[in-house]
């Protein structure tokens, strides 16, 4: 009788060991409700630095300055962050061509119910098409092989790659 | 109000020669370049409002040395709250050094937002730094440097500077990104 009960897993770890085979034990961050858990365990991590922005282009200026000086770096940020700093990202891709990784948590889609997330669920993969700045979708654990392939891909490239997390990226709601 | 090369000249001459430079874009930057430096330097260039927080990530990278930035205010305030970031990172191993004329000096010398009203050095010493000075006097405003420098903390100057005309020069030979190859080969030690 009744459904079999599923136990939430953290999406958290998985996916600061997708940063750790990327080399990258710097994140800068402005957050957002569905990064909060792995906010949380950057912080707590000892081998990882957490540096907490005003403005999310801020970061982009950190992982710009950290890559010069030979530390990977990357960007968690929301959507509306990453449609904020589309001059810096063009700059960074083709001005300095400087490889950086940004996690974005991908607000406005259908895994979003808030009126205010939908504007950014509607243009943000066509500004990063029109801008030419390469993305992949993180749907889930599966795809958290991304976050080192991304990096790579970013050095290859010497620009900026993004990572668009979904929420079951980001929290395994145990459904 | 002190002129530019002169205070260009007087970091050149007491900043320690394994630091390294994040110049901003603008007057400041041209200031630094034209004085020959021998310390390593980045130009961090366009995009505008990022050059604070560019030297920040090197600061991280390079903990182990003294980062210094060289820029403008209307650089600066087109990010002000990157002085908190600053703040909030704990670094130890960088000085942010500001032309503070009020004005847009390349862009024509237009005038910044509330010109006459603020300061930038109560401005960062409210946002936590733990030091922040101001010179415009030509007669101390070598010791108010090499003070600066000595900190052994993050450390924000502001320093009035007096219009001069500033124009662009010709196209530079090399790209961005040729720059930025060669900083990085310098620190790597490959030049």
């Amino acid at each position: 009788m009744g459904s079999a009960s599923t136990v939430p897993e953290r999406r958290a770890p998985g996916i600061v060991a997708g940063l750790k085979r990327a080399g990258i034990d710097l994140v800068s961050t402005l957050p957002d409700a569905w990064l909060g858990d792995l906010i949380s365990e950057i912080e707590a991590d000892p081998a990882m630095t957490l540096i907490r922005l005003t403005r999310e282009d801020e970061g982009l200026g950190i992982c710009a300055g950290a890559y010069l000086g030979g530390r990977r770096a990357a960007l968690l940020a929301q959507n509306a962050g990453l449609l904020l700093s589309t001059n810096v990202l063009a700059g960074l891709a083709f001005h300095h061509q400087i490889p950086a990784l940004l996690m974005i948590a991908n607000r406005g889609g259908p895994e979003d119910n808030q009126y205010y997330h939908a504007y950014k669920g509607r243009v943000t993969e066509p500004v990063l098409s029109a801008m030419g700045i390469p993305y992949h979708h993180v749907k889930g654990p599966e795809d958290f092989r991304l976050i080192d392939g991304a990096w790579q891909q970013s050095v290859l490239y010497r620009m900026p790659v993004v990572l668009l997390l979904s929420r079951n990226a980001l929290y395994d709601e145990g459904r | 109000m002190l002129k530019r090369n002169l205070v260009g000249s007087l970091f050149r001459k007491h900043l320690k020669p394994d630091a390294l430079v994040i110049g901003g874009l603008g007057s400041a930057g041209r200031t630094w370049r034209e004085q020959n430096a021998p310390q390593a330097t980045y130009y961090a260039s366009d995009p505008m409002g990022v050059g604070v927080t560019m030297a920040l990530g090197l600061a991280l990278a390079q903990p182990h040395r003294e980062i210094f930035y060289i820029g403008g205010d209307g650089d600066l305030v087109m990010n002000l709250g990157c002085l908190l970031t600053l703040v909030g990172s704990g670094v130890s191993n960088l000085k942010i050094a500001i032309f503070d004329n009020r004005r847009y000096e390349t862009g024509g010398g237009q005038s910044l937002a509330a010109a006459d009203h603020y300061s930038l050095s109560e401005i960062a010493r409210h946002a936590g730094f733990p030091y922040a000075a101001a010179a415009a006097d030509p007669a101390s405003v070598e010791v108010a440097i090499e003070t600066f420098l000595a900190q052994p903390t993050l450390a924000f100057m502001a320093l009035a500077i007096a219009m001069e005309a500033s124009p662009y020069g010709p196209p530079p030979q090399w790209s961005q990104a040729e720059d930025r190859a060669v900083f990085m080969r310098k620190l790597a030690g490959e030049m």
